[in-house]
């Protein structure tokens, strides 16, 4: 499995990130079981598992304002995109997935568990620093 | 090895997707993901002696996992199938069961209702 499983302990702060998971409701089991994998190896987060439509994505991005959002494409703007952190997560294991942190965009192709972790990692970074900025 | 555990053989295509269920279902006291394969080549390699139930999602990058229910049984009598799978129809039901998997499931069900699944597909032995 490339990434980090286990949280490193710089990761570690006050601030309690949010996570949004979305993925189509064909896709219940993995989307549950992949909450519960966050949740396990990163639990100082609060993740959040939702399945229907466009519209409840963007309904729960409002209310939750999550700093990462994993979901299925196709993923609406506004206010999905203007989160610190996206994976557009293809459940299509022969299709790529796009990861998009802060500025830093990418593909990958049939990501592995750690490859999402990581990107938990580096989203929280993120989320310490503005919030550091923000005194 | 604990003989109460039930031994699981893990074989899904999506790579994120078969280790987060992998990592749930190691959360279970009674349940062990012993080995994942993510196509019919890497479950070839493993050696299959030992699995108490494959958890099968057929829709491998390099074939249809439907041919790994006889392999698996070829191989371990003892192991009993569950085939889960997005794309359920009639059809894909009567090849599991024909096959001799002991139930098949779609992957919207709730992933607690799954590992119940995976117990009372261990029990049925």
């Amino acid at each position: 499995m490339n990434g980090r499983l286990h949280e490193p302990e710089e990761g570690r702060g006050t601030a309690k990130m949010k996570v949004l998971l979305a993925l189509e409701g064909e896709y219940r089991t993995y989307m549950e079981a992949m909450a519960a994998a966050i949740r396990e190896f990163r639990p100082h987060m609060e993740v959040v598992a939702i399945s229907g439509s466009l519209e409840d994505l963007e309904a729960e991005t409002k209310r939750l304002e999550p700093q990462l959002i994993i979901c299925s494409p196709p993923v609406p703007e506004n206010p999905v995109d203007e989160r610190l952190a996206l994976i557009e997560l293809s459940p299509d294991s022969a299709q790529s997935t796009n990861f998009r942190v802060g500025e830093r965009h990418w593909q990958s192709a049939n990501p592995t568990l750690g490859e999402i972790l990581s990107v938990v990692d580096e989203t929280k970074g993120l989320f310490r620093a503005s919030r550091e900025q923000r005194g | 090895m604990d003989k109460d555990r039930k031994r699981i053989l893990l074989v899904a295509a999506h790579n994120a997707f078969r280790e987060s269920l992998a990592s749930r279902l190691s959360q279970e006291e009674d349940l062990e993901v012993a080995w994942q394969a993510g196509s019919v080549a890497d479950t070839r390699d493993i050696h299959l002696d030992g699995i108490d139930v494959a958890v099968i999602d057929p829709l491998l990058p390099d074939g249809d996992g439907m041919v790994l229910i006889r392999e698996v049984s070829v191989a371990n009598p003892n192991a009993l199938a569950l085939v889960f799978s997005p794309r359920l129809d009639q059809a894909v039901y009567n090849q599991a069961l024909g096959a001799g998997a002991v139930d098949v499931l779609p992957t919207d069900t709730p992933v607690e209702d799954f590992i119940d699944a995976i117990r009372r597909t261990g029990d049925s032995g």
